[in-house]
C-alpha cells in the first residue's frame, strides 16, 4: 500500500526544508522586538513625534501609527518572498526538485489556536503577578514570554507535522532562552529586544544553514545527472 | 457483507491506480506543483506522468497549465475541487474499507 501521508508530508516540508520560511519569520521577530524597544525604552524619541501626531488629522495618525511602520515591513516581507519564490527557489534552491506551490493554511489552525492560547495564558498569569508584586512592567513581560513559548510550541508542532528535527532544535533552543531571559532582572524594552533578537539570530542561522544545505544537496543533484 | 462488496466496486478507479494516486496526494498537500515536482516526489518515469496527468484532467480532477519560465515550457498541475472531493471520498472509503478487514 502506498504511504499517502508520506506523500503529504514530503510535499508540505518543501515550504519549510530550505530555510526562507525561517528567514521571513526571522525579520517579523526583528522589526516587533525593535518596535518594543522603542517604545519602552525609548520615549525621547518617539515622544516628541507623537505630540506633533497629536496635532494632525485622522487620516495622518492612521497612516504614520499603522500603515506605515506593519504596512512597510508586510511589503518587504511580501516582496522579499516572491523574490526568494522566484530568483532563490526557481533557480538555486529547488532546482532540481522542482517548483510546488504552498497551501496558504500551512500550520494547521489547530496548532496556530494552541500557540495563541498559550501566549494568552502567559499574560494572563504575567498580568496576576503585575497585580501581586505591584509591577506593571511584568504584563509587558507577559506578552514576550508568552510570545517565547507560542513560538517554540509552534516550531515543535510544526516539526513534528513534517517530520523537520531542525526545527525541533530551534524550538528548544528557543524555550530554554525564553525562560532563562525570563528570570533575568532586565528592563523590559531591553528585555524584548534581548529576547527577540535571540529569537531572530536563531532562525536567521538556521535558515542560513538550511539554505546552503539544500543549495549544496541541488548542485550534487545536478551534477550527478 | 454485502455492503462491503459493494464499497469496494465503488472506489474510484481513477484515483485508486497508485501513479494517479500518487500524483493526487502530492496535490492535495499543495496548491499546485510542477511537472518537475512531481517527477521528484512520485518518483515517476516523465511518460508515465505525462499520461497519468492527461487521465487525471480528461476527468476534471486536475488543471494543467502550460507556460513558458525564462524560455523553458513550464507545466504546472493544481487539483480541481471536483479533485479534491473525490480524493476525500476515495480517502473515507479506504479508511472504511480497512476497519472492516481489519474487524
Amino acid at each position: 500500500m502506498m504511504n499517502v501521508a508520506g506523500l503529504q508530508q514530503r510535499t508540505g516540508r518543501y515550504e519549510f526544508a530550505d530555510g526562507i520560511r525561517e528567514l521571513q519569520f526571522a525579520f517579523w521577530v526583528l522589526v516587533t522586538g525593535f518596535y518594543g524597544w522603542v517604545i519602552w525604552d525609548m520615549p525621547d524619541l518617539w515622544q516628541p513625534f507623537a505630540e506633533w501626531l497629536r496635532a494632525q488629522n485622522a487620516v495622518v495618525i492612521i497612516m504614520l501609527t499603522f500603515v506605515l511602520p506593519i504596512g512597510i515591513p508586510l511589503l518587504i516581507s511580501h516582496l522579499g518572498m516572491r523574490w526568494a519564490n522566484e530568483k532563490l527557489r526557481r533557480r538555486w534552491l529547488w532546482r532540481t526538485t522542482g517548483f510546488i506551490k504552498a497551501k496558504p493554511w500551512l500550520v494547521p489552525r489547530r496548532t496556530l489556536f494552541a500557540s495563541l492560547t498559550i501566549m494568552f495564558a502567559v499574560f494572563i498569569a504575567g498580568i496576576l503577578l503585575a497585580i501581586q508584586l505591584r509591577d506593571a512592567s511584568l504584563i509587558i513581560r507577559g506578552i514576550y514570554v508568552g510570545t517565547g513559548f507560542e513560538f517554540a510550541y509552534m516550531w515543535f508542532a510544526v516539526a513534528n507535522r513534517f517530520n523537520l528535527p531542525r526545527y525541533r532544535i530551534v524550538a528548544m533552543v528557543g524555550l530554554a532562552s525564553t525562560l532563562i531571559l525570563a528570570l533575568l532582572p532586565i528592563r523590559v524594552g531591553l528585555f524584548g529586544l534581548i529576547l527577540s533578537g535571540f529569537w531572530g539570530g536563531l532562525l536567521v542561522v538556521s535558515g542560513l544553514y538550511a539554505m546552503r544545505q539544500t543549495a549544496l544537496e541541488q548542485k550534487a543533484t545536478a551534477d550527478a545527472s | 457483507m454485502q455492503a462491503e462488496v459493494q464499497a469496494i466496486t465503488n472506489i474510484d478507479r481513477l484515483i485508486h491506480e497508485p501513479a494517479r494516486l500518487a500524483i493526487i496526494a502530492v496535490l492535495s498537500a499543495c496548491e499546485s506543483a510542477d511537472f518537475a515536482a512531481l517527477l521528484h516526489l512520485t518518483g515517476l518515469t516523465k511518460g508515465n506522468l505525462s499520461a497519468q496527468l492527461q487521465k487525471l484532467e480528461e476527468a476534471e480532477y486536475i488543471t494543467i497549465t502550460k507556460s513558458f519560465k525564462e524560455r523553458y515550457p513550464h507545466t504546472d498541475c493544481a487539483l480541481t475541487t471536483a479533485g479534491r472531493q473525490a480524493f476525500r471520498a476515495y480517502w473515507q472509503q479506504v479508511n472504511a474499507l480497512g476497519k472492516v478487514i481489519t474487524a
